[in-house]
Formats: C-alpha cells, sequence, structure tokens
C-alpha cells in the first residue's frame, strides 16, 4: 500500500454547462488510488459517479485539477495518447456490457487487442485469449454469440474483454447492475480473483451490498468525497 | 490495420442485406461501364480489321456537295474516273450509283438497296470489298439487264417468300433484271441483301444525269502506298476540276474517321454510365452514415479500449472500399459477361467487334470502384472518428 498511486485526482473538478447555468459534476476532489487497491467509489444517483468514473478511466479530462495515471499527468494528453493510455492500462467493465452482439465471445474478447501493436502471433493471441476465457469460467462457451449467453456469462466475457491486453486496473462502471444477485455475486467473486492476482479494481456502485466487498469504500455526494474509508471485505 | 480487416468484414456480413444492396448499386455502375468500354473498344478494333482486310487498295472519292446533301449538281463524273485512272499508282477506278429501290419478285415487293459499278472490273471491285461469287458470273455489259444478288436474297426465302435462284428475273424499279450471279454470305446484312448492276442501268431507274455517279472508288496497285496515292488523286482531281469540291478518303482514313466518331460517342455513353456508378457511391454514402449512427455505441466502446481515431477511420474506410471493390469485381465480370453476349449476338447480325478482355479496363473498374469506395466512405467515417467514447457512452 506503500507503493505510488496508480491513480491521483489533484483537486479535480469537471464543470458542464447547461445554458447559463454550470453545474460542477465532480467538485475539488483530490484521490490517490494504490496498485492492488480494491475500491468501490459509491454514490446515489447525480452524486457524480459516472464523472469520476470517465475521469479515472481517461475518457473525459478535468475542467480543473490534475490527474495522473501511472505518474502521467493526463490533462494535455491528446485523443489518441488517451486510447492508448486506456488501451494498454485500464480495462473497462461496464453495466450492459457493450458487447458486439454478432460476434462470439472469442472474437468479442479478442477486439482490444485489434488496436495494439505487439508482437504476438495470431496462434499466440487466440491462446491468450481463451486462456482469459477459461479464467472467468467461460471454456464451454468460446464459440457462443452474446444471444447464447445468460446475463451473467456475458458480463463474464465483458471481463475476458477486459483483460484482453492485461491492464493494471479494472474500472467497473455499475459491473452488477443489469444482472440478479446470484450471478451479481459471481461477478463480484471474480473482480476478487482478479484483485488477488494483483490488479487494481476500481468500482462505481450505487449499490451497498456490492461495494462492501470492496477492500476501500469511497461515497461521493453533490460532487465532493463525503467519506473515505477502509472496509473489510465480506 | 492488418488486423482489422476480418473485423471489417464481420461488419459486413452482419448486415448482409444491406451490404449486397449497397454492392448491387456499385455492380449496375461498374457493369454499365466494362460492358461499354470493351464492347467500344471490341468495335474499334473490329472496325480496323475489316478494313485491313477487305478494301485495302481502295480509295473513295466523294463529292462535297453530294455529302452535304445538295444533290449532285456539282458532283463527280465518269470524266473524273477517266482522270484518276490517268495515274500511275491507280490500278483501275470505278464510278458508283447507289439507290433505294422497290424491287417486286413472286408478287412480293420489297425496299433493296442496289449499288451499280461499271462493269469494266466488276469481277475485281467485288472482290476487292471481300464479295466472292458463289454461282454464275459476273456482270460484263452495261444494258445488259443482268444482276448479282447478295447470299441472303438467295439463301432465305423471308424477303419474297421464295428464294430467288439464277435465271430469274426481279422487277427493279418497272423494269426486270435477270440475275445471273449470286454473291457468297459475307456475314454483313448490308452487303448480303444488296442487289448490284451495271451503272448505266442503275443511271436508267434512278435520278443520276448522263456520267454522273454518286462517287468513286479507285484501287490502287500498291497497298502500302495507298496514302501517297490518295494524294496523288487529290492533287491531279483539283488541277482537273479547278476546285477542290471532293473528299478523297483512304482506308486508313475511313478507320480513322470511324473510330473517331465512335470513340466520340463511347465517351458520352461511359460518360452516362459513369453516372449510375456515381449514384452506386451514394449508395455507399448512404450506407456508411446509417452504419455509423447506429453503431455509435459500438463505436464509444471500441474507443474506449484503446482504438484511436485512425482504427475508427480504417474500419470504416475499408469496409467502404471493399463495398466498392466487391461491386468492382462482380460488376467487372457482369460487364464482360454482357460485352460477350453482344457479342455472340452482333456476329448474327454481321457487326464486327473484336472483343478482348482488356487487363486496362479491368484495372480501371477496380480502382476505380474501389477509390469511389474510399471517397464515399471518407465523410462518414470521418465522423466516425471524431466521435468521442464518452459523448457515446453517456447517451446510455
Amino acid at each position: 500500500m506503500k507503493d505510488k498511486p496508480i491513480v491521483e485526482l489533484k483537486n479535480v473538478s469537471k464543470i458542464y454547462k447547461m445554458g447559463d447555468v454550470e453545474v460542477k459534476a465532480v467538485n475539488d476532489v483530490s484521490l490517490e488510488i494504490y496498485p492492488k487497491e480494491f475500491v468501490a467509489i459509491m454514490g446515489a444517483s447525480g452524486s457524480g459517479k459516472s464523472t469520476m468514473m470517465h475521469l479515472i478511466g481517461a475518457l473525459d479530462l478535468p475542467t480543473k485539477g490534475e490527474i495522473y495515471i501511472k505518474k502521467q499527468k493526463l490533462n494535455k494528453f491528446t485523443e489518441n495518447q488517451l486510447s492508448n493510455l486506456r488501451g494498454k492500462t485500464i480495462g473497462f467493465v461496464f453495466q450492459d456490457f457493450y458487447l458486439i452482439s454478432t460476434l462470439t465471445a472469442l472474437e468479442n474478447v479478442r477486439l482490444p487487442i485489434l488496436f495494439q501493436e505487439n508482437d504476438e502471433t495470431e496462434e499466440e493471441y487466440n491462446k491468450r485469449c481463451i486462456n482469459l476465457l477459461e479464467i472467468v469460467g467461460l471454456q464451454d462457451r468460446i464459440n457462443h454469440k452474446q444471444t447464447e449467453l445468460s446475463g451473467g456469462q456475458q458480463q463474464r466475457v465483458a471481463i475476458a474483454r477486459a483483460l484482453a491486453n492485461d491492464p493494471e486496473i479494472i474500472l467497473g462502471d455499475e459491473p452488477t447492475g443489469a444482472l440478479d444477485s446470484k450471478s451479481s455475486k459471481e461477478i463480484i467473486n471474480l473482480f476478487k480473483k482478479l484483485n488477488n492476482i494483483g490488479k487494481t479494481i476500481i468500482i462505481i456502485t450505487h449499490d451497498l451490498n456490492v461495494a462492501k466487498n470492496a477492500k476501500r469504500i469511497i461515497t461521493l455526494k453533490d460532487g465532493k468525497i463525503i467519506e473515505d474509508k477502509k472496509n473489510k471485505p465480506e | 490495420m492488418k488486423k482489422i480487416i476480418p473485423f471489417v468484414i464481420m461488419n459486413l456480413k452482419r448486415r448482409k442485406l444491406r451490404s449486397y444492396l449497397t454492392i448491387i448499386g456499385i455492380i449496375v455502375g461498374v457493369i454499365a461501364i466494362v460492358s461499354l468500354m470493351s464492347l467500344s473498344e471490341g468495335l474499334k478494333s473490329g472496325i480496323t480489321e475489316e478494313f485491313s482486310k477487305t478494301g485495302a487498295q481502295k480509295i473513295t472519292i466523294s463529292s462535297k456537295y453530294s455529302m452535304m446533301g445538295q444533290g449532285s449538281n456539282k458532283g463527280l463524273t465518269l470524266d473524273d474516273v477517266k482522270e484518276i485512272e490517268r495515274i500511275g499508282e491507280v490500278d483501275f477506278a470505278t464510278g458508283y450509283l447507289n439507290s433505294q429501290t422497290i424491287s417486286k419478285f413472286s408478287k412480293e415487293e420489297r425496299q433493296l438497296s442496289v449499288t451499280g459499278y461499271q462493269v469494266d472490273n466488276y469481277e475485281k471491285i467485288l472482290t476487292q470489298e471481300g464479295k466472292e461469287l458463289l454461282r454464275g458470273k459476273y456482270i460484263d455489259s452495261d444494258k445488259s439487264n443482268e444482276i448479282i444478288i447478295g447470299y441472303d436474297l438467295f439463301a432465305s426465302d423471308e424477303y419474297f417468300g421464295k428464294i430467288i435462284k439464277l435465271g430469274d428475273s426481279i422487277e427493279i424499279s418497272n423494269n426486270n433484271y435477270k440475275v445471273v450471279g449470286i454473291l457468297d454470305d459475307t456475314g454483313n446484312v448490308n452487303n448480303d441483301r444488296k442487289i448490284y448492276m451495271s451503272l448505266e442501268n442503275l443511271r436508267e431507274i434512278s435520278n443520276a444525269g448522263e456520267k454522273e455517279v454518286d462517287g468513286i472508288y479507285a484501287f490502287a496497285k500498291e497497298t502500302s502506298d495507298i496514302e501517297k496515292t490518295g494524294e496523288k488523286i487529290e492533287e491531279s482531281l483539283e488541277k482537273f476540276r479547278d476546285q477542290e469540291d471532293f473528299v478523297v478518303t483512304t482506308p486508313v482514313k475511313e478507320a480513322e474517321n470511324r473510330a473517331q466518331t465512335l470513340e466520340a460517342v463511347s465517351i458520352v455513353v461511359v460518360g452516362i454510365a459513369t453516372i449510375s456508378l456515381l449514384v452506386g457511391g451514394i449508395g455507399i454514402l448512404n450506407s456508411m452514415y446509417t452504419s455509423v449512427l447506429e453503431r455509435r455505441r459500438e463505436i464509444g466502446v471500441m474507443k474506449a479500449i484503446g482504438a484511436r481515431r485512425e482504427d475508427i477511420l480504417g474500419i470504416f474506410l475499408i469496409e467502404a472500399g471493399i463495398i466498392g471493390l466487391i461491386g468492382g469485381i462482380i460488376g467487372t465480370i457482369g460487364g464482360f459477361l454482357i460485352a460477350f453476349i453482344v457479342n455472340i449476338i452482333g456476329q448474327f447480325t454481321g457487326t464486327e467487334i473484336n472483343l478482348s478482355f482488356d487487363i486496362t479496363i479491368i484495372l480501371i473498374a477496380l480502382g476505380f470502384s474501389f477509390i469511389l469506395g474510399l471517397i464515399a466512405g471518407f465523410l462518414p467515417a470521418y465522423q466516425a472518428s471524431k466521435q468521442q467514447a464518452i459523448d457515446s457512452l453517456r447517451e446510455e
């Protein structure tokens, strides 16, 4: 825990203009997240969770303040530099999975690697993606399409896809929001497993039952952090 | 970028119907261009070959006045023929008349084209024009009332309900003429349905005045000097007539003239066909715009997981390019197929088309359709590449 932060927000604000009115979705937030942490960012609807997720995920830049990911200051990054950083460092898991319906599970997992330069052969590359599907327990669903998978299975494919470029951070945006309780539990266990093998897990959720599984819970209200506490996972 | 191509093909497959319809737009345009281009090239080459095969020694002299449709008052005469025959390089010359006549045989009347030549060299004239005698003899007397008929009139009864044989009599413009010769099949409908008679016999039933001819054919002794012979005829006739009111056309010039006319026609026709290909391009543009709109979320996700602007641009551009290329390939095959069918029909109707599968046409068609795809796909692809990941994700 005494490493240097992998994600650092320094006095970050994100302000949206809606006509003449300025809305501070994130208001002067400072935050440090360290490697191998399992963090849940909680808050009610409108608390600024999604904006936080976009900022931490390098999908958006702040109006004020500074953001560092792996010690790189993102404020001046170009769009392509942000894409590169996301592709290599952050794996996204979305609430609605966002799989491409006509592709098989394996083809969906392969997708992020299309956009990265690497020396892997096609065979090595396939083997690695199949291995990722094994990690998430879908070794027998490799060639199934989205419509042939349950919600939980789809989210597991999405997690495998998030792992495709072996990123250090896994960022989940309400990853259990569209799942039943059994599937939610499976997904949370998967996140715990990934955390145990050294991934930094950041989950945005409004669900306390999900947040309770994290080692640290940050609570947002009106764009500000109102609580940042360690947690003993259930 | 190489890794993207299988992904792009998968994208095209998942919108099969739309991809097919868009490709059809390109196919139609390319078919039109390829078939017209290859037919026009084939026709040009056919004309050149036809001229080199037959009438290579034939030089045509026509009056400028008759060409301008002002009658033959100041036209060419048999005196001009004699003058031309004095030129050393000229083997022989003949005046000719052409007339559309009402011909009657076996109680049936038909309009047929009749040509009259001077009788001195009848065999040589017809032979030079690639017309061989199948049966009978050539015409050797001016007032003989003898005629030679084209092959079709002998071989088929579709004109008069009965075939015409040697010795039969045909009534042409109220005069009777005896069939003394039948020409062999030339494969050219115009020749094979014609009637040939002596110049003087035709003068009697046409409006031509004494000595007047519609034009003159001069036959050179040497094919290699044909252009030079043509120039000599021009010089000599200008001196003799005291004015340049005639046109001398050598086979080379005539082939060039016809090819030029054909070139102009083909430019217009291919131009029109290009418009249909451009419409196909607009089809790609439309399809790609729709695709970008439909796939906003997918583009957002791809950007979130590391796709750069150029990756997205590449995906959509390659997609549009592949649509163009597939349309180009199928269209090229279809175009050649249509040209091939037209060629076969042409052979039946006696039109000489030297069809060849020109690599230039293939490259032009494929290159053009691929580039058209890229151009049409560029704007939608650029729009997709500019899309911010966050905007698409926020829309949810």
